[in-house]
């Protein structure tokens, strides 16, 4: 796989499709690799994804010494490019669905998903992100 | 998605900050505070082009963020 390149607008966010049991959702998910885990607002996983939400929630510490809880759910995502090609699809993700609604929430890919298979290189000055495929 | 993350990328969407939005190509389809705003919209496209594939997406906005 060769590296993927991308540029940004405001944060560091990348074109991705998540896929949960025949549903697609294509969108744009943050950056973050201060977030252990890969999140998915409430009310996408629920009206676009179309998760049952059923299993048992889990605490998830927040910044600001908040926590939330999420629900943890498998999906496939793939990482798009410019054309809304996939580029690098990775098979049952483990993803963590907020349980109930939060405003202003965003979708974040975090170290278990995106940095665990990628080295992610994000340049502020360029607004450029690259992703270096991690080496088996 | 098409065009829909280019056009995301070089529109200007200013007036979308921190609304959520379905583009498909190169327009902007419905928007909304909240996903419960747009989603008529994703299932109407859904039914009319069952092969269009919007972008979902929530604009960014200027507040101060930190996740």
């Amino acid at each position: 796989m060769a590296t993927l390149k991308f540029k940004y607008r405001l944060r560091p966010e990348i074109p991705i499709m998540l896929k949960y049991m025949g549903n697609l959702w294509h969108t744009t998910a943050l950056i973050d690799s201060g977030s252990d885990i890969t999140y998915i607002p409430h009310d996408i996983a629920r009206m676009m994804l179309k998760m049952p939400l059923r299993s048992q929630p889990e605490s998830i510490d927040a910044a600001g010494g908040k926590d939330f809880r999420g629900i943890p759910q498998k999906v496939t995502m793939s990482i798009l490019d410019d054309k809304g090609k996939e580029q690098a699809t990775f098979k049952a993700i483990k993803v963590y669905v907020a349980d109930r609604h939060y405003d202003n929430d965003h979708t974040v890919l975090g170290m278990d998903s995106l940095f665990k298979n990628f080295d992610v290189k994000i340049s502020a000055s360029h607004k450029e992100i690259e992703l270096i495929p991690c080496s088996p | 998605m098409n065009q829909s993350y280019s056009y995301y990328m070089n529109a200007n969407l200013d007036k979308y900050a921190g609304k959520w939005v379905v583009i498909l190509n190169d327009k902007v389809l419905a928007s909304g505070d909240k996903v419960f705003d747009i989603k008529r919209k994703v299932e109407e496209l859904k039914k009319k082009s069952p092969d269009a594939v919007p972008l979902v997406t929530k604009v960014q906005d200027k507040r101060l963020l930190v996740l």
